[in-house]
């Protein structure tokens, strides 16, 4: 049997009629008012993070470079202008000025951006021959050499950025990001090796080469500590009274501790199973409330990491928005945005 | 995206909503269910939605989760073993061509992933950002499915041995 395209899509049922009717009801039963009004931050403030890498690769860059504008990190990271100087001095946000060229591609490092719990690292990858158009099919080979100690991270994604941030072009913007296993506050030295630029695969098996050569980066991050708050007390989440023992904040990650026996209601309430890998809706972080008032609403959650040990419940999670952890007062937690009080 | 757009949305992506339900929960009436809630729970976080481009993505991966949450909830009812029987009984009631049932015939790990890459066309990296899994293990588990489903065709179904084409 030759399974061509169409035959796959073919092959699979139609909508039963009862199930469209539902659908339709559905539809005809939403209601235009739920749709929520964002909160956000001073939008069309929204920059890039950067700063100088000076010390680990050796240039001095002046105070106007400190800052600099760059559009593919704005689709990841977002902060206003005051925010991105903060970060900048706190060395969570760092420019990287390396460049490198070899068998016809120059690979330029552009962006670092990290904490104790996640990392984001910006390249750009440019091809001399204009007719070699690299597109987000295409994919960078690598390796990575950690020269201080073991590989920190428990999950590594790396992408060429997609169409609709960047036209097809002999130049494209290249993202690795990692979450780190163990949040960690000690800087990251790593060696990211890059071997070759490879052609789109065909379906599930790796594209050959297109360019090769190497091209090698020796990045040295810093580590910001995060603000941590003892917390030590109830709060009513999902209806249920949870202890809360510890909140550590950064600009761009958050780390909740709670007891475990309380989470291990919430997992029966919401009917889940998290030594299976479920995801705990009712302690989702969907907003931080500023002492003004003012809430920050999470555009997109992103946990990074979660689980019981010793008798507790930790989970990562990184901001969609970069916050001011300054002026944060609280957590809201869940659908019904539940408070966790910021001492 | 206002409701008029949300719907449009919604209706457009149908019919692929309702095969990723089926190649789930197998069942037609937890698909409507599962495709009820997901449709309420997008409309309510729509403004958590970034990038109207990935809308499709989106909303499959919380109708994913939906179909998750009803397959925990059957569990809590009946022995979890009972109620893939019954689901499947049901499912041997109907008259399905035989690549469909070869397909619900595979375990779920890669049952998914070529129902979402080979039939509704989604691209490795939506895959990943709808599972959540990388793109290794996406690749793999489409290496692996296709495999499988191949045998499963030339044996149970007597298909010829040609290569499966997406």
């Amino acid at each position: 049997m030759d399974m061509k395209k169409k035959n796959w899509y073919d092959e699979f049922p139609e909508v039963p009629e009862h199930v469209h009717q539902t659908v339709l009801s559905t539809l005809a039963g939403l209601d235009d008012r739920k749709v929520k009004k964002v909160k956000r931050m001073k939008k069309n403030k929204i920059i890039i993070l950067a700063a100088a890498m000076t010390a680990v690769l050796g240039m001095t860059v002046s105070a106007s470079e400190i800052f600099k504008w760059n559009k593919q990190a704005q689709e990841v990271f977002e902060a206003d202008e005051e925010q991105q100087k903060e970060l900048v001095m706190d060395q969570i946000a760092q420019e990287a000025y390396q460049t490198i060229s070899d068998g016809g591609l120059t690979l330029q490092a552009i962006q670092t951006i990290q904490d104790n719990n996640c990392f984001y690292a910006l390249f750009e990858i440019t091809a001399a021959d204009e007719s070699i158009q690299i597109t987000p099919g295409h994919n960078m080979e690598f390796t990575i050499d950690y020269p201080d100690g073991s590989d920190p991270f428990s999950m590594l994604n790396w992408n060429f950025v997609d169409e609709h941030r960047q036209a097809v072009s002999n130049s494209r913007y290249f993202e690795i990001t990692g979450t780190k296993q163990n949040p960690g506050e000690e800087d990251l030295t790593m060696k990211i090796q890059f071997t070759s630029l490879n052609a789109p695969g065909e379906k599930a098996v790796a594209g050959s080469p297109v360019l090769e050569g190497n091209w090698e980066f020796a990045l040295n991050l810093h580590t910001t500590k995060p603000v941590r708050y003892e917390i030590n007390k109830d709060y009513q989440i999902a209806g249920c009274a949870v202890t809360v023992k510890t909140v550590e904040l950064t600009p761009i990650s958050v780390k909740v501790t709670c007891e475990e026996e309380d989470i291990r209601q919430l997992e029966t309430l919401e009917g889940i199973n998290l030594d299976q890998a479920d995801t705990l809706r009712s302690l989702f972080v969907n907003g931080i409330r500023y002492e003004d008032g003012t809430v920050i609403e999470e555009m997109g959650y992103q946990e990074l990491t979660a689980g019981y040990s010793d008798g507790d419940y930790t989970k990562t999670a990184r901001f969609s928005n970069v916050i001011d952890v300054d002026k944060a007062s609280a957590l809201l937690v869940g659908d019904a945005m539940d408070e966790i009080l910021l001492p | 995206m206002n409701k008029k757009q949300f719907t449009a949305q919604v209706l457009e992506a149908e019919k692929s909503l309702y095969h990723i339900a089926k190649s789930i929960l197998k069942n037609d009436d937890d698909c409507a269910d599962a495709m009820q809630n997901a449709i309420l729970h997008a409309f309510e976080k729509l403004h958590t939605l970034r990038n109207e481009l990935y809308f499709k993505t989106w909303l499959t991966r919380i109708l994913i989760n939906e179909c998750n949450y009803i397959i925990r909830s059957r569990k809590e009812q009946v022995p979890y073993e009972d109620y893939y029987e019954d689901e499947k009984a049901a499912a041997e009631q109907e008259d399905y061509p035989d690549v469909f049932e070869a397909v619900m015939e595979l375990d779920e790990h890669y049952r998914i992933p070529l129902v979402l890459f080979y039939v509704e066309e989604f691209s490795i990296k939506e895959i990943c950002r709808i599972l959540k899994l990388s793109q290794g293990t996406v690749k793999t588990r489409l290496y692996r499915g296709r495999r499988l489903l191949k045998e499963k065709l030339e044996g149970v179904y007597g298909y010829e041995k040609k290569e499966l084409v997406r």
